[in-house]
Formats: C-alpha cells, structure tokens, sequence
C-alpha cells in the first residue's frame, strides 16, 4: 500500500473507517482524511518505519 | 508402508479367507450389502491396533484358538507378517501380536509401533482407514498431527506471528481513538479540553464581582465585632440573675442559724465519746459477774461426778495378760468344734485308705513300697510300652494291607479268567497276535478300494479328455469360416484392384496384395501348429490311459487275494475293519488288566512277608516290656493300661496318707493348746471375779468387760482433772479484768468534771445541740458555693441581694434573657453573611487565573494533535498489514491444502477450485468457481463428502512423502 502510494501518489487517504460514529459529524471527522501532501508523506513514513519495527525479530543486543 | 496381502483365520463371517497380491495402485473390493467389507476394514484395524470391546463383537462366533489373522505390509524393514490372535470374545480378554521379519527374527507389540510410527489409532482411523461414519468427522481431526498439515499456515516472519502484531497495532490504535467508541487517550483529551474552556469562561464572569465584595466583607467584619462584644455583656448579667435568684432561700437560712449560735454562748471541753464509753464498761463489767455464777455451778457439778468414780487398781495391773487373752478369744470358741471335725476326719480317711490298698491286692507293706517309685523308674516304663504299641499297630496295618491286597488280585485273576474264556483262547499274546494281523489286512483291503476308486475315476477323465483331443484335432469350424472369409475377401480386394486399375496396382494395391500374402501364410502356419499339438497332447493322454490300466489290473488281483486270506465275516469292508480296530482296541486293554493282576499278586506276597516281620517285633517289644516290670517290682503280667491305672490310684493313697499323717498333727497341736484355757480361770480369782464352770470363752468375755469399764472410768477422770484446771485459769482472768474495768470508770469520770454518771450525761447533751448548729451552718456555705461554682466573688452576689425580693429578681432575669437572644440571632446572622463573602472571595483568590487556564488548554491541544497524529500513522499501519494479511492468506497455505485442492478442481470439474484456512482459525473455506469464500458448513452433502475424501487422500500423501 505504501509503495503504491509512493508509485502513485493520490490526493488523500480516508481513514474514517477507524473512527467511531458518535465522531463522524464532529471535529474529528477532518482529521480522519488526511489531504496535505507533506503531512501525508510524513504518516506514511512514519507507518512504514512502525510496521517494520513490529515485524522484526528482536535480535540479540549488541 | 503398504498392506500385499491378508490372511484371516476367524474374525466376522470369515474363516480362512486368505487374499494375497494386492497391487501398488488401487485395490477395489465390492460386494452386496453385510458381504462382509466393513469387516476386512474392522479387521485391518484390529491387526494393527488391537481387539478393542467395540471389535471384539467380531469374535463372539469364533473359536478361542482360531481368531484374528495376518496382515502382510511392506515396510521400510522389508516385507513383514504381523499377526494378531485374541484369546476369546470376552471384553476382557487377552490377545497376542506376533511380528514376523524376513530374516525369520519374531517380535511382539514394540516392534509394531515402531512399523507404525507415530500413527495412532485415531489418525490411522479418520485418514487411512476411513469408514462412512468417520468420513463426515473432520472435526475429529483436531489436536492431531492432520490438523497440524491442515492448518499449520506460515504466519509471520521468523519467530514473529503477523496475527498478533495486527492484533497489538489495533490495541494501540484503539488505546489511542477507540472505534468502537469506548474510552481512550483521545476521548479523555477532548473532554479535558471541554471542561478547561468552561473554566475560563466561568473565570471571566466572577472576577468583576471581586471588588465590591471586599467592601461587603469589611462592614460585615465590624457590625460582627460590636454584636459579640454586647452578647457577652447580656451573658454575663443574665448569669449573675440566675446565681442570685437561685442562693436567696440559702441565705436567709444562714443568718437565722448564726443568731442561734450565738445564743449558746462559750463551748465546753468535754471528751466526745465519754458517756458511750462509760456505757461501754458497765455492759462489760455486767458480763462478767454473769460468767463468774455460772462458774460456781460447773465447778460443784465437777466435784462431785469425780467423788462418783471408783478405780479396781488390781484389775489395772492384770489389763496387759488380759489384753493378750483377747487375741485368743474367738479361736478358743471354735477350738472344741475343731477337735471333734478332725476326729471324724481321720476316721474316713483311713477306711478310704484300706478299701484302695485291698482294691489292688496290695499289702500295707507292698503299697508303701509303690508309694516309693521314683519318676525315673515310672519312665523307664514309657518306652517299652510305646515300642510295644507301636508293633501292635504295624501288626494290624500289615493285616489290613495283606487283606486288601489278596482280595484285589483275586478279583484281577478272576476276571482275567473270564476274559480268556470270552475270547476262547489260552494265551492272551497270541490272541492279540492274530486280532492285529486281521486289522492290518482289513485296512489294506479298504485302501485298495479307495485306490481302485480313484484311478477309475481318473480313467474317465483320460477318456473324456482323450475325447476332447480327438474333437478338437481339426480347427474349429469357426476358425476355419473366419480366416476362409478373409482370404477370400482379401482375395476379391486385389482382383477388384486389379481389374479396375487397367492392368496395373493404384497407390494402395501393392501394399494390400502385401498384406494379402502375408496373412495367407499366417493362415497355413497356424492351422499346421493347431494340428500338431493336438496330435501330441492325444498321444500323451492315451499312453496315461494304458499306464493306468495296467495298474488297475495290478490291485484287483491284490484286492482278489486279500479276500481270500481274510477271516470270514459280514457286512461291508469299513464295517468289519471298524469291529476288528474295537476288538483289538478291548483285547489291548485285557493286556493291562493281566498286567493289575500280576503287580497285584506280587504286592500281596510282599504284604505277607510285612506282617510276619510286624509279629515277631510285637513279640521282642512284649518281652522288653515284662523285664521292664520286673526290674521295678511289679507283677510281669499286668498290661500297660493296668500299670497306668495303678500309677494314678498311687498319687491318690499317697495323698490320702500324707492328709491323715496331718490331721493327726493338727489334732495333737488342738489338744495342747487347750490347756492353755486353764489360765483365763486365773485371772478371773486374781481380779475378784466370779467366772462360769469350764467354759473359758465366757470367763474371758467377762475379763474383756471389766477391763474395759476400768479404762472408761480412767479416761473420765483425766477429762474431769483437765476441766478443773481450765475452769481455775479462767476465773483467775475473770477476776483481773473486774478490777481493770472499775479503774478505768473511775479515770473517766474524773476526766469530764463530773461527780457522777448522771452529771456526764447532761453535759455532754448541751454541748451534742452547739455542734448540730455548727454542722448546719456549714452545710450552707458549701450550698451557697456550689450555685455560686466560682462564676463571681460572693460579695458581688451579696450586692445583687440586697434589698431584692425573689419576685423582683425573676423579672429582671427574663429581660435580660429576651435581650441575650435577639443579639445572639443578629450575631449568627452576620456570621453567616461573612462566610459566604470569605468563600466568595478565596474562589477568587484561589484561581490560578486566565492565564494559567489558557496554557492547560494549549497544552492539552498539543497533546490532542500529537495523538490525532499518532492515530493516524497507527490506522495506516493496519490498513497496510490487513492487505499483508490477505496476500498470506492467499499465496502461503500449507501443502496439504493445496494438495486437496488440486483434488477437489478435478473431481468437482473446476466448479471448486481453492481449499483455504484463515491465519487466525483453525477453520476450511472453499473458494468457488467465481473466486467466493464459502465456509464448510454450507456446502452439499456430496460436496462435502468429495472435501473430505481430497483431504485425506491430500494426507495420506503427506505422511507417505514423510516415509510412513
């Protein structure tokens, strides 16, 4: 998803399928959709870097 | 490992069933319904797992000996024979497993389980040797090594499960903004930020009140100060009202009481407790003349009860010999009656004596002298009579056997006499002989016949197969037809070509006329080797033919002779050969008789020869036993029941004499201790007594009664003596505490002023009234001080009194209470008005201000876009693990799934294409030709049942690529 994304940017990611219905018609609804490029570029970074570091074993410390 | 063959020798409906070759690919056993296949496949199962109670069902109609079987399997050891056998059809019997190897090695249980390896009975059950019923149970696969193949998807990456890092990332995204709308970080945050924002509003409003409450506050805080000031001056005369109206009654009682006093004058010095102290000694001094005339009475009765009594002083001087005949006293009574039983006594116990001796024949003389047998001479006796009795015995047990065994071989030769008569014979060998050479002639006559049968049966089978040669010598008609239809055919072809090709073959002529020609000489060579070979197999079955002939003509002459040598008889041969085995068989059995007989007849002889040796040793043990007696001096002829007799009538004279030898001790001792009486008579003269005549038992109770006066009278007289001396003690004290008293009377008196006891008394009246006065005017003051309770100095109260009247002084109080309560109302009141002001403005001054709200609120709005932001970065995070999810799910399901599948597109056409398990369940889903999920459940019967037979088949792959 993020590859795609980086492959063919598009102009926002809706993430309201996350948020509970009693924030559907309040502030929170804006915040869901994320449409500045560069903040968008930021999240999926940053989600990126999480996911990896989720899926990474623990290795022995060094 | 793969099953070649079976063999079952019972189990089921079958016995000895043996099925061998199976081959490598798929073996199909069919059959109608209860033909028996559900019971080769219970049987596979019990071979390899045993007889389980449901299985053992199998063996109710079996023999023990004969139930279970083998099963042949090729395994990784090689080629290997298990067999199983069960002891019974009980559910709880036992069963043995036999493994046997190539190299002949057998084994038992272990070695099975190790051919089977780590296939258990449920897996071998629900994957290998699947039934109907198991087929539709997949779920009984769960927690077994299938379930493992089945469901066991790779879900993450190394040690990192993909399932439980989406399941922690939404954990965090819900920590963050729950979606299902529960508490969370943001949900806090956003009310935090609410309630700071009403906050600072609220703020706003009440700092424009702060001012002109201040001024409030300070009027409050003075009309406060003068109201508590006025409330305590009320308190104060209110109190002073009541102390005054409450003493008033106590002090006009006080001023009366001091005039009283005063109008007694000077108080006198007289002591306090001089008339009670004077009463004192007259009761005291009144007691005393009381005990003293009750004194002189005791001492006269005393005197003259002691002048009363008289002392006997010679019987005094006896009491010691008299004391020691009362020891003596009841055996002196019983001593007459004594002596008279041991007469009588000794009388019957010598005629007892005399009547035991003459009852033996034995002098006085000879019985003394038993008497003296020693007990070593009494068990020299012992041992020749047991030796004695023990030949006796022998002797009557050699008897007995020499009877039992002469009366056996009796019987023996009796019937060993008939036997012979029965069979007309004097030798019983010989007879034997000639039955036995009949029966062996009789079952070679009976084996001709069974042997002439056979080879003429087998002559009809040469004859019908030399027949059948002879019939099938030329070729079949239909062969014939055939193969003359298709050269005639074949030839019209190549004529028809030939004609209508102008002369010469078109493209296929030359290969047909090739054909043609080749077919043609097939044609001749087969039907020359069809001749041949029937020439050659009719010559063979007609050389059997003559051989067997030959041999037939053989053992009817054997059969003819045996006829003639056999003994005569009727009926058929198997008859007479039956008859002729049963009487051998009897005459066989007349042989072990006649061998009882002789045994029985050699016991017999060896019996006698017993007792002829038991005899002559009772005679040697009755001569040792005759000199054992006389060597003791008793009679040779007495028996040893008699000896034993007499031994014990000895013990019992000896007892009777050694009882005699002391009643005529006892006897004497009685008649010399009755001379001792005469002393008690004695006495009696000595202590001036008059004693009965000759019965010192009276005399001496007379002594014991004299005596025993004489020492009450003593003791009477020691308790007079000691009461004198006490009563003189006590009057000598009685006397001095006489004079003591009057001498503290006159010293009391003399005290006080007075001349006499009345003169006291009415001084010490006068002066008991100044004293109650006294007391009284106390008791006042400490009244007055009490209401007073130190609240004020008495004078102040003395001032509010004077000249006040009660009912002057109970309406001044209430004034002043009416007063103290309205202050006290108007006080409560501005106290209150001043709290509420105070906590008015310390809200106020508490608040940390605009300002100090106004940073809480950005702190909480950054910490609100900080969260928002995570959130977000978290839900793009799962939606990009949630794609990873369904690219595991669809490209990474294990091999046995992917196996069934490609089983199931066949068998279901392609109408179902992918068998699929989710990364978090142990569940199936199958995919339809359309790509669409479809749960297991939801399926056809028959689609099912096609499921499950793919993935065991997709199994049974599996552990087959793992070697088992």
């Amino acid at each position: 998803m993020i590859r795609d994304w980086h492959e063919q940017p598009r102009a926002e990611i809706d993430l309201t399928e996350y948020l509970p219905e009693s924030y559907l018609a309040g502030s929170l609804s804006a915040a869901a959709t994320v449409s500045d490029e560069q903040e968008l570029k930021r999240i999926l970074a940053e989600a990126a870097m999480l996911g990896v570091d989720l899926l990474t074993p623990e290795g022995p410390e060094s | 490992m793969r099953i070649k063959g079976l063999r079952v020798d019972g189990f089921g409906v079958f016995r000895n069933l043996e099925i061998g070759g199976l081959s490598e690919g798929l073996n199909v056993f069919y059959g109608p319904n209860e033909a028996g296949k559900t019971t080769l496949m219970q049987f596979v199962r019990s071979v390899f797992y045993g007889f389980s109670p449901e299985r053992r069902r199998y063996l109710a109609a079996v023999d023990a000996g004969q139930s279970g079987g083998m099963l042949q399997i090729v395994a990784a050891e090689g080629r290997v024979d298990v067999v199983r056998r069960a002891n019974g059809g009980e559910p709880t019997g036992g069963e043995s497993v036999t493994v046997n190897y190539p190299d002949g090695t057998r084994q038992g249980e272990p070695a099975l389980k190790t051919i089977l390896g780590s296939i258990d009975e449920h897996l071998f059950n629900h994957v290998f040797c699947v039934g109907l019923r198991e087929l539709q149970e997949l779920g009984t696969l769960t927690d077994t090594q299938a379930a493992t193949m089945l469901y066991h998807m790779s879900s993450g990456l190394g040690s990192i499960s993909l399932i439980d890092v989406v399941r922690s990332l939404e954990e965090a995204r819900n920590r963050i903004l729950d979606a299902g709308g529960g508490p969370c970080e943001i949900s806090r945050l956003l009310e935090q930020r609410n309630r700071l924002r009403a906050e600072i509003e609220q703020i706003g409003r009440i700092s424009h009140d702060f001012g002109r409450l201040s001024g409030e506050q300070a009027r409050v805080e003075r009309d406060l100060a003068m109201l508590e000031e006025e409330t305590r001056r009320l308190r104060h005369e209110v109190r002073l009202a009541e102390i005054a109206a409450a003493v008033q009654p106590l002090w006009l009682q006080r001023d009366s009481t001091q005039r009283q006093l005063a109008a007694f004058g000077p108080a006198e010095s007289i002591p306090e407790d001089a008339v009670h102290r004077l009463e004192a000694i007259g009761d005291r001094l009144g007691k005393r003349r009381e005990y003293l005339s009750r004194w002189k009475a005791a001492w006269s009765k005393l005197c003259h009860e002691a002048r009363a009594l008289k002392v006997n002083e010679t019987l005094e001087r006896l009491a010691p010999r008299i004391e020691a005949l009362r020891e003596q006293e009841g055996w002196l009574s019983t001593l007459a009656a004594r002596s008279a039983e041991l007469k009588a006594e000794i009388e019957e116990t010598e005629a007892r004596f005399a009547l035991q001796r003459r009852q033996f024949g034995l002098s006085e003389v000879g019985a003394n002298q038993l008497s003296g047998l020693s007990t070593s001479a009494i068990q020299a006796l012992r041992r020749p009579a047991r030796a004695m009795k023990r030949a006796r015995a022998a002797v009557e047990e050699a008897q007995k056997a020499l009877a039992q065994e002469e009366e056996r071989a009796l019987s023996l030769a009796e019937q060993v006499e008939k036997d012979l008569q029965a069979w007309n014979a004097d030798d019983l060998q010989t007879a034997l002989e000639r039955q036995g050479q009949a029966v062996s002639q009789l079952r070679r006559r009976a084996q001709i016949d069974q042997r002439l049968e056979q080879m003429v049966e087998h002559q009809g089978q040469l004859e019908a197969q030399a027949h059948h040669l002879i019939d099938n010598q030329v070729m079949p008609t239909w062969v014939m037809l055939t193969m003359g239809g298709t050269f005639i055919a074949g030839s019209v072809l190549l004529l028809t070509l030939a004609i209508y090709s102008r002369g010469g073959f078109s493209y296929w002529g030359w290969p047909l006329a090739i054909l043609w020609i080749i077919g043609l000489a097939a044609i001749v060579s087969t039907k020359a080797v069809w001749e041949r070979a029937s020439a050659r197999r009719l010559t063979a079955c007609r050389r059997q033919a003559s051989m067997l002939e030959a041999q037939v003509k053989e053992i009817r002459r054997e059969r003819e002779h045996l006829d003639r040598n056999l003994p005569p008889g009727e009926g058929s041969i198997q008859q007479r050969l039956r008859v002729a085995e049963k009487e051998l068989a009897e005459l066989e059995a007349f042989v072990g008789r006649d061998a009882q007989r002789q045994a029985a007849q050699s016991s017999a002889e060896s019996a006698a020869e017993r007792l002829e040796r038991a005899k002559q040793a009772a005679s040697d043990a009755q001569k040792r036993w005759r000199q054992a007696l006389v060597s003791i001096g008793l009679p040779a002829d007495l028996v040893p029941a008699q000896v034993r007799d007499l031994l014990s009538q000895n013990e019992e004279m000896a007892d009777l004499r050694r009882r005699l030898e002391h009643r005529y001790e006892e006897l004497k001792q009685r008649n010399r201790e009755r001379e001792g009486a005469r002393r008690i008579a004695d006495l009696l003269a000595e202590a001036g007594l008059v004693s009965p005549p000759d019965n010192p038992a009276a005399g001496l109770s007379l002594l014991r009664r004299a005596l025993a006066e004489q020492e009450t009278r003593q003791k009477r007289l020691a308790e007079l003596r000691s009461k004198a001396r006490r009563l003189r003690r006590k009057r000598k004290r009685v006397d001095k505490s006489v004079r003591q008293l009057k001498s503290y009377r006159r010293r009391l008196l003399r005290a006080a002023g007075a001349a006499d006891e009345n003169q006291l008394r009415s001084r010490v009246m006068r002066l008991a009234e100044v004293n109650g006065l006294r007391n009284r005017l106390l008791g006042i003051d400490r009244q007055i001080e009490a209401a007073i309770g130190g609240y004020c100095p008495s004078e102040t109260i003395a001032e509010a009194l004077q000249g006040q009247s009660a009912e002057t002084l109970r309406g001044c109080r209430q004034a002043l209470v009416e007063k103290l309560a309205g202050a006290e109302k108007a006080l409560r009141q501005a106290s209150e008005q001043r709290g509420r002001f105070a906590e008015q403005l310390r809200l106020l001054s508490d608040d940390r201000g605009p300002a100090a709200r106004q940073l809480e609120m950005n702190t909480v709005e950054r910490q609100l876009a900080d969260a928002l932001h995570r959130w977000r970065v978290r839900a793009v995070a799962c939606r990009t693990l949630a794609d990873l999810r369904a690219a595991y799910e669809r490209d990474r399901q294990p091999e046995t799934l992917q196996e069934a599948s490609d089983y199931l597109q066949r068998m279901t056409g392609g109408r179902y294409g992918r068998v699929w398990t989710p990364l978090d369940e142990d569940v199936l889903y199958v995919d339809d030709r359309e790509g669409n999920p479809r749960s297991v459940e939801i399926l056809s019967h028959g689609t099912r049942e096609q499921l499950f037979i793919c993935l065991r088949l997709a199994l049974a792959a599996a552990f087959a690529r793992r070697g088992r």
